[in-house]
């Protein structure tokens, strides 16, 4: 049998080390486009092969093939990245073609798929096709189905896409650094039919976590549960695409978790299906509707709904402090205690002191204060009705009528019809009973703002 | 200094108490040097406790306004007991430094009111805020021994005396000048190449014995040539000693400057940008108010002691060590500084 064949390809002119592969059809490798944008490409319509309904990937990009005798070749390449977390805060990942996650994988239920990946990373890897199912030899576990792909050597995949659904890519060697690095990508099977559950809007991004100290730039691998950054596809708000959405739109939006906690992931406004989960398709006798969806450690979920509601919609993870970005746990509570007298003392010692917290933590939202370089406000956000306060796995589902059917722009702020926003109560106030109120002294409870709102 | 050397200098009243008179007058004339050493050091030490106060203060007012916010959020309920107690404690223990830093701070005073003898309402006299920077750069250590050779007094003394010898024993024409410094002059006679390639002078004259023709005029006047080599070359000792003190306190003050200070200030700095991103609480920034402190507090420390070890200096290149190490047995205990702020 001939077990090992080298031959050197394209321009990478990288060795492939073709031990694990029986017949090699290329004769050279395909091209590996890369990104260097963190916002959403438009799906991109297949150029050959099944037809199928493209995915949007949120903040990232489905990456091209070349059909080749009836295979389809996809070429990752598995790099250090700088991807921008949100404006205002970059970070040294690893990931594949230029950002992290990876560009989204697409294919159709019964394709012939050949993956070359080649390694850019100082230390070894592989890839493993999370959910697929495929021969046990390229399932990607490093020295359990396969030797690892040492750094500089290109190893290849082939595999026939038995079943279409959502699933993922990741590393399977040096698991938790890799993916603590920000390595993982989608993969999306669509039905040979299709016309099978054909949605019109199909929206696909990952759960990942970070962990990077304010101040510095490269997460610390070796963080188990304390992450500080609760990413989608390695975005936090205020820097994660707005799930755009045509009135009347079938909406199915795929997500994929591979942080080390759940997510109960919550659509406002909506009723939802779970369509979709790990093993393929739910039968529509079994689906129950839903407003939220908790998503295990390593889960995929598709949810659909009907875009009936227009208007701007909050989508986010249900964990309150996973709409945070970084803060700190040991930060006392300073709600409700008196700091008349104190400021100064505490400026006599530090000029540039303000008090904070002391009527809760809506500050923070509020003000623009100077923070250490590289570190996005812990909860931030301006909409059009004052600060949003949020950050990490929050977004907007904008639902409009009238968008284009390929129109994925930022529509911006939803205009309300008269009469349909809360107002004030501006009628008589009945007397209120309640504990004596405080004097305040204004000097300590205003607090300085400093600079203007820079816009994002 | 001059008048100092006048008084070492003083005519001989008779050859019988020559001896004694000699000692004396050498003895006066060091302890007022050292008087006079002693005295810039309490200043130095003076100012710098001085300063200390002023450095206690604000690890007394972080602590206070730590202790005051502890008191209040455990009334508003947001702090327990323990927490509130570890505040308190933070600011008992900042007052009883200062009080420490004060106490220091008078004695220092005090000592320097008696080394430079004052009273009434010359009490009163005024301190620096501050102690003076540090010079921009060191004093060679070839210029120390240098300056030493020329004004050291038991070296003008020692140089001084044999001229008077030489002249009582009738020499006057001076054959040659020899360095005291290179190896001793016995040596000298013999082998005259060995003057070159040295740094330092100190140079007697020798003479035409041809001209003496007393074997006892030259044993007695190379006894005394030898004899202020030895003084020469102990002199360049104790420079040699107080210059390694002085310029070590010289890099260790400039460290301080240069590298420790500037990275506790960026440090609170960065300390402000994260209790502004709420990264940290109040309390830390408090925390770090007193570890800033304590490097400004190290820092006046390291600039005092090369200030010390300026006057050890000066002391050992004028001659005042000896007289100093006299006056230093009188003085308190130096204390300033007190124990490190938490």
């Amino acid at each position: 049998m001939n077990t090992r064949r080298r031959f050197l390809g394209g321009a990478a002119a990288a060795a492939l080390g073709a031990g694990l592969v029986s017949r090699v059809g290329a004769a050279s490798l395909p091209e590996a486009p890369t990104m260097d944008k963190a916002t959403m490409r438009p799906p991109l319509a297949p150029p050959n092969g099944r037809p199928y309904q493209p995915v949007a990937t949120l903040n990232g990009w489905t990456l091209p093939w070349r059909m080749r005798d009836g295979w389809k070749e996809f070429h990752l390449v598995a790099e250090p990245v700088v991807r921008e977390i949100a404006p205002g805060m970059k970070a040294n990942l690893w990931g594949y073609n230029g950002q992290s996650p990876g560009p989204t994988i697409e294919c159709v239920e019964g394709d012939k798929v050949r993956i070359f990946v080649t390694n850019r990373l100082p230390e070894h890897t592989t890839i493993h096709w999370h959910g697929i199912l495929l021969p046990n030899g390229m399932d990607g576990v490093g020295g359990l189905t396969q030797p690892q792909i040492p750094s500089g050597k290109t190893f290849v995949y082939e595999f026939t896409m038995r079943k279409s659904g959502t699933f993922m890519y990741h590393p399977h060697a040096d698991e938790m650094v890799q993916m603590a690095m920000g390595m993982h990508g989608f993969l999306v099977v669509h039905p040979r039919n299709p016309g099978f559950r054909r949605v019109d809007r199909d929206f696909v991004f990952l759960l990942n976590a970070l962990d990077i100290e304010p101040g510095a730039r490269t997460p610390k691998v070796a963080t188990m549960l304390e992450f500080n950054l609760w990413c989608w596809n390695s975005r936090v708000f205020p820097g994660i695409d707005p799930l755009v959405v045509r009135k009347g739109d079938r909406v199915r939006v795929r997500i994929g978790n591979l942080t080390m906690t759940n997510h109960p992931i919550h659509l406002h406004g909506y009723e939802f299906v779970v369509s979709g989960t790990d093993g393929g398709w739910v039968r529509p006798e079994a689906q129950s509707p839903e407003v939220t969806v908790d998503i295990a450690v390593g889960q995929m979920r598709a949810i659909e709904f009907v875009a009936d509601a227009p208007g701007d919609w909050a989508f986010h993870c249900h964990k309150s402090h996973h709409t945070m970005n970084a803060m700190g746990h040991g930060v006392p509570t300073m709600i409700g205690v008196d700091h008349r007298g104190i400021a100064r003392k505490v400026m006599n010692v530090i000029p540039d002191y303000m008090v904070m917290g002391e009527r809760g933590m809506a500050d923070m939202g509020e003000m623009e204060m100077p923070l250490p370089d590289n570190t996005l406000p812990m909860m931030t956000g301006t909409g059009p009705f004052g600060p949003i306060e949020m950050g990490g796995m929050f977004t907007v589902v904008k639902v409009r009528d009238g968008l284009a059917r390929d129109d994925y722009a930022d529509p911006g702020w939803y205009k309300h019809p008269p009469g349909t926003v809360a107002y004030e109560w501006t009628g008589a106030l009945p007397k209120l009973a309640r504990a004596e109120a405080v004097d305040r002294d204004p000097r300590t409870l205003t607090v300085r703002r400093r600079g203007g709102h820079s816009g994002h | 200094m001059f008048s100092v050397f006048q008084i070492a200098t003083m005519p001989v009243a008779t050859k019988i108490t020559r001896q004694r008179f000699e000692q004396a007058k050498l003895a006066v004339a060091a302890e007022m040097l050292g008087v006079a050493a002693e005295t810039r050091r309490a200043y130095y030490s003076a100012v710098a406790a001085q300063e200390a106060i002023r450095y206690f203060d604000q690890v007394k007012e972080s602590a206070e306004a730590g202790a005051e916010l502890a008191r209040r959020m455990f009334g508003a309920g947001n702090f327990s007991a323990l927490q509130r107690a570890r505040e308190q404690a933070f600011y008992a223990d900042a007052v009883a430094q200062l009080a420490r830093a004060r106490q220091t701070a008078k004695a220092e005073r005090e000592r320097l009111t008696r080394l430079m003898g004052l009273w009434r309402e010359d009490i009163a006299f005024k301190l620096p805020d501050r102690l003076p920077g540090l010079p921009k750069a060191p004093t060679e250590l070839r210029d120390a021994e240098q300056t030493a050779m020329r004004t050291r007094l038991d070296v003008q003394v020692s140089r001084r005396d044999l001229g008077t010898l030489a002249e009582s024993l009738g020499l006057t024409k001076a054959t040659r000048f020899v360095n005291a410094l290179d190896a001793g002059p016995a040596q000298v006679r013999e082998t005259h190449a060995v003057l070159n390639g040295f740094e330092l002078r100190l140079e007697i004259p020798l003479f035409d014995w041809g001209q003496a023709r007393v074997a006892r005029a030259e044993a007695l006047y190379m006894q005394a040539a030898n004899r202020t080599a030895e003084t020469a070359i102990n002199a360049r000792s104790e420079v040699r000693e107080a210059y390694a003190a002085y310029r070590t306190t010289y890099d260790l003050a400039r460290h301080y400057r240069d590298e420790i200070v500037p990275l506790r200030k960026r440090i609170s700095e960065e300390n402000l940008l994260r209790y502004n991103g709420m990264l940290i609480g109040v309390f830390e920034l408090l925390v770090d108010v007193r570890e800033s402190v304590a490097a400004v507090n190290a820092a006046i420390e390291a600039t005092r002691d090369f200030w010390l070890a300026e006057a050890d200096l000066q002391a050992a290149q004028n001659g005042a060590a000896a007289g100093m190490r006299k006056a230093k047995r009188a003085a308190p205990a130096m204390a300033v500084g007190g124990p490190k702020p938490h």
